[in-house]
């Protein structure tokens, strides 16, 4: 049924779209590399070889060795598990933080939302990145603090998001019918909202999935983020950036797959945004004639 | 004589699915011809094709010819199709808002389009689209030429968007749907302005609509369309007297079956279910402290006795909704009070006591909006159920086949979606799940408006076969006198926020005091299909629509 249907229209930017698919393979091509490379590859991440400071890329060490003798290609693998956890952890804790502190406050009522979005526009007009770094400088450096302060710097997205559609969804007539039955707002919440919000927060979760990694990446840049040995790649950028000229490999090697990976991400992230935009459907709803007050 | 406008074996596919089939039509110079159809009838796109504006997932069949003066149109391509548009056909759309440009001002917009089809100095142009804005009876024009299209009322607004086609003198201006998003005392201004029009510059007009009556109130000869096919093609006299083909017949027995009387007065002797209102008044306040409030209603009174109908019209934004609204408890009166279920309900206390749960019910205009489409149909029948704690198990399914039933379905729909089902279908499981809570006030806020003609007649005979089961009193509140006028036994007038008249329905239809319900009668008589031609009926030739139920099972198949 929905093959018939795909195979019909001329899709622009549909899953046939070369970018797209690209984008696609990808991700998979790093979720396989960060799973299974660790296995194939022979050299431990963290290991130092003075001797072999430097070294270009080669049949040895196939991407070269970083300023300490260090495989790049062992510390991409093992930055990769870390940056998909941050990319998914901190869209996760975003998701649940944003749509949770949202949503509570709009279903109490009265001025409750009022003030929740109050604060929430104060986090907001903040730069994400100075939210990142108050709250890892209060919670200490270590995973699980990087994790949780980029997550909670995209939160108040997701309390948007959760607003535009309780808002919307509030001015249907299926919401009127059930309010007309004497239902309250918790009711409306889990029956009605609820269903029809899911789309729109994980398309949210999407886009700000490559966001959560490019912040991580920046705060280990600072040299703010996990532990000082934790390969990540932001920190194999920031170490190896200092001798970028002598040892180009060590730097490219990071930036050229956090580059990657994060238009990838985005690119799936706005097909999905697409797909599941909501405005799309609505336009097959309007209703045959203007409607009378 | 070769025609104006020769449309000769036209089809149309939208993503390989044929949605305009074989059509022919010719219209000559000075002539209108009015094609009638319901939605999803192919009757715009015929429109966009003579215009070449057709959707780019369209393509049009290379048998098909569009011959335009001459021209065959199909065969330009876009540079030379601009310089056709507009200057030998122009269009006026159904929503004139969403038509023009809400940044730029009329006359601006006006000229904009006089001088893309004639090399005219900027003043030239200026004062042609003055004259413009005088020939479609646009008061003050020189004021108005500097207004933004908010500024303007919904018919001035048509009437500037008629002015813009007319910009380059056309032979031929097509208007698809022209007056229906229009109220209608205003529809009747704009039929008899295109009236004047096409007789002062001997224009044709390709005139659009799926109102029977509103375009034998205009038209000379008419084509029905249904499923993309011409269905019956004749003057106008002729199909509405003698109609050929059943679908034509169909589609006006349907009009003459709607507005026709009903049984009406109490189903049963029902003792519950009265309504009465008094000096209601419903404000929406302003969003911040500078904006101004809006008096929506005020001071309105209205008695529904037990079991009967009250009809409610007056044009849109006259405060009709707004006194649904606070029936059904989603608006906070401000003022006064509304007394049922025996139960008061003001300011103070407007909410629903638990224990009368589901006894007053509401069914929306659009039953698309009306549904929740990320939940299955018995998900949505069980909300009233659940609200008056009524059965569960077995029972509570059984009672949602029963309604459906009622409602003219079966069960399969429990399992459905709405997005599988068509706006009848659909407002008949709106209808259900008001019924489930088996209510003793009901309700209805335009609920046909949205739905084909035929469509609407099956929800109105419903409607009143399951008001004489049940007894329910009903709120029928509409913006079609005829249609309200047929189902009510007594109608309210409303016009800005109050209420002006009230009576019999035969009292205000035949005998309206009040000035404003006299010109809404005026203008519902001006598109009124002609009663006295049924007269003209062999009864056998209607034999199988008249009766219910053939009627039912032919529309169920289109």
């Amino acid at each position: 049924m929905l093959s018939v249907q795909k195979t019909g229209a001329p899709r622009m930017g549909g899953v046939r779209n070369p970018v797209v698919v690209l984008s696609a393979g990808f991700v998979i091509f790093i979720v396989v590399a960060a799973l299974v490379g660790p296995l194939l590859i022979a050299h431990d991440p963290l290991h130092q070889n003075l001797m072999t400071r430097n070294a270009a890329p080669g049949a040895d060490f196939w991407l070269g060795t970083d300023n300490l003798g260090r495989d790049v290609l062992a510390r991409l693998i093992a930055g990769a598990q870390f940056t998909l956890l941050v990319g998914l952890g901190g869209a996760l804790i975003a998701f649940v933080a944003g749509a949770g502190i949202g949503l509570s406050a709009l279903a109490i009522g009265g001025p409750v939302p009022h003030v929740v979005f109050g604060v929430v526009d104060l986090v907001r007009v903040l730069p994400g990145l100075l939210i990142v770094l108050l709250l890892i400088a209060s919670l200490g450096p270590g995973t699980g603090p990087v994790l949780f302060a980029v997550g909670l710097s995209f939160a108040p997205q997701f309390a948007y998001v959760s607003r535009a559609v309780w808002v919307r969804e509030m001015q249907s007539d299926y919401v009127a019918s059930a309010r007309t039955l004497g239902y309250g707002r918790i009711y409306i919440l889990s029956r009605h909202i609820a269903p029809n919000i899911a789309g729109a927060l994980v398309t949210q979760a999407a886009i700000i999935l490559p966001r959560c990694i490019v912040t991580e990446s920046v705060v280990s840049f600072l040299g703010l983020g996990a532990s000082p040995d934790a390969p990540t790649w932001g920190r194999m950028i920031s170490d190896a950036a200092r001798l970028a000229e002598r040892a180009p490999h060590a730097v490219l090697a990071p930036l050229i797959a956090l580059v990657v990976l994060t238009f990838s991400l985005s690119m799936l992230g706005d097909r999905l945004r697409v797909r599941l935009d909501p405005l799309r459907r609505a336009s097959a709803t309007t209703p045959l004639r203007k409607t009378m007050i | 004589m070769t025609h104006l406008l020769e449309i000769s074996n036209l089809s149309i596919d939208i993503n390989g699915a044929r949605v305009v089939e074989a059509l022919s039509l010719a219209i000559d110079k000075g002539e209108c011809l009015g094609i009638v159809g319901e939605s999803g009838s192919g009757k715009s796109l015929t429109a966009l094709a003579v215009l070449g504006l057709l959707p780019l997932a369209a393509s049009v069949d290379a048998a098909s010819a569009i011959r335009l003066v001459g021209t065959d149109i199909t065969r330009l391509d876009d540079a030379a199709m601009r310089r056709f548009r507009g200057a030998r056909v122009g269009i006026v759309f159904q929503d004139p808002m969403s038509c023009l440009n809400p940044f730029m001002k009329v006359g601006a917009q006006i000229v904009e389009a006089i001088r893309t089809h004639k090399p005219v100095s900027g003043a030239d142009a200026r004062r042609q689209a003055q004259n413009l804005l005088r020939e479609v009876g646009i008061r003050d024009p020189e004021r108005r030429f500097g207004a933004f299209p908010h500024e303007l009322s919904g018919g001035q607004q048509q009437r500037v968007m008629i002015a813009m086609a007319l910009s380059a003198d056309p032979a031929l201006l097509i208007a698809d749907e022209p007056t229906t998003a229009l109220d209608a005392t205003v529809q009747h201004q704009i039929l008899t302005l295109l009236k004047r029009l096409r007789a002062q510059r001997g224009m044709a007009l390709m005139f659009i609509s799926h109102d029977l009556g509103v375009v034998a109130s205009i038209a000379e000869r008419v084509a029905v369309m249904r499923h993309g096919r011409l269905v019956e093609s004749g003057p106008v006299h002729d199909i509405l007297a003698a109609p050929r083909h059943p679908y034509t017949r169909a589609l006006i027995a349907a009009r003459r079956r709607m507005v026709g009387g009903r049984t009406k007065g109490a189903g049963q002797a029902a003792t519950t279910g009265g309504v009465v209102v008094e000096g209601l008044r419903i404000v929406y306040r302003a969003k911040h402290s500078l904006g101004r409030s809006f008096v929506a209603v005020d001071d309105v009174d209205l008695v529904i006795e037990p079991g009967q109908v009250m009809g409610l019209v007056g044009e849109s934004g006259s405060g009709k909704s707004s006194i649904a609204r606070a029936l059904a408890g989603l608006a906070r009166p401000d003022k006064g009070r509304i007394a049922m279920l025996g139960q008061e309900f003001t300011r103070q206390s407007w909410q629903i006591p638990r224990h009368l749960r589901g006894k007053r019910q509401i069914v929306f205009q659009n039953p698309t909006g009306a549904l929740n489409p990320r939940l299955p149909i018995s998900t949505q029948l069980a909300e009233p159920l659940n609200a008056i704690h009524g059965p569960t198990g077995q029972e509570r399914v059984d009672r949602m086949i029963q309604l459906l039933a009622e409602v003219g379905l079966d069960e399969s729909y429990l399992d459905r979606y709405p997005h599988e089902m068509s706006g009848g279908q659909k407002q008949r499981i709106c209808i259900a799940r008001a019924l489930l809570s088996d209510p003793d006030v009901l309700i209805c806020d335009e609920v046909v408006s949205s739905l084909d003609v035929t469509t609407q007649l099956q929800v109105l005979d419903l409607l009143a076969s399951l008001r004489a089961k049940r007894g329910f009193s009903m709120l029928f509140i509409g913006h079609d006198l005829d249609v309200v006028a047929a189902v009510s036994d007594h109608i309210a007038v409303m016009h800005e926020g109050r209420i002006i008249e009230t009576g019999t329905a035969a009292d205000i239809i035949e005998r309206p005091t009040n000035s404003y319900t006299r010109r809404l009668i005026d203008a519902m008589d001006a598109v009124r299909l002609p009663q006295d031609l049924s007269d003209d009926f062999h009864p056998g030739l209607l034999g199988h629509i008249e009766t219910g139920v053939g009627a039912t099972s032919f529309f169920a198949a289109g």
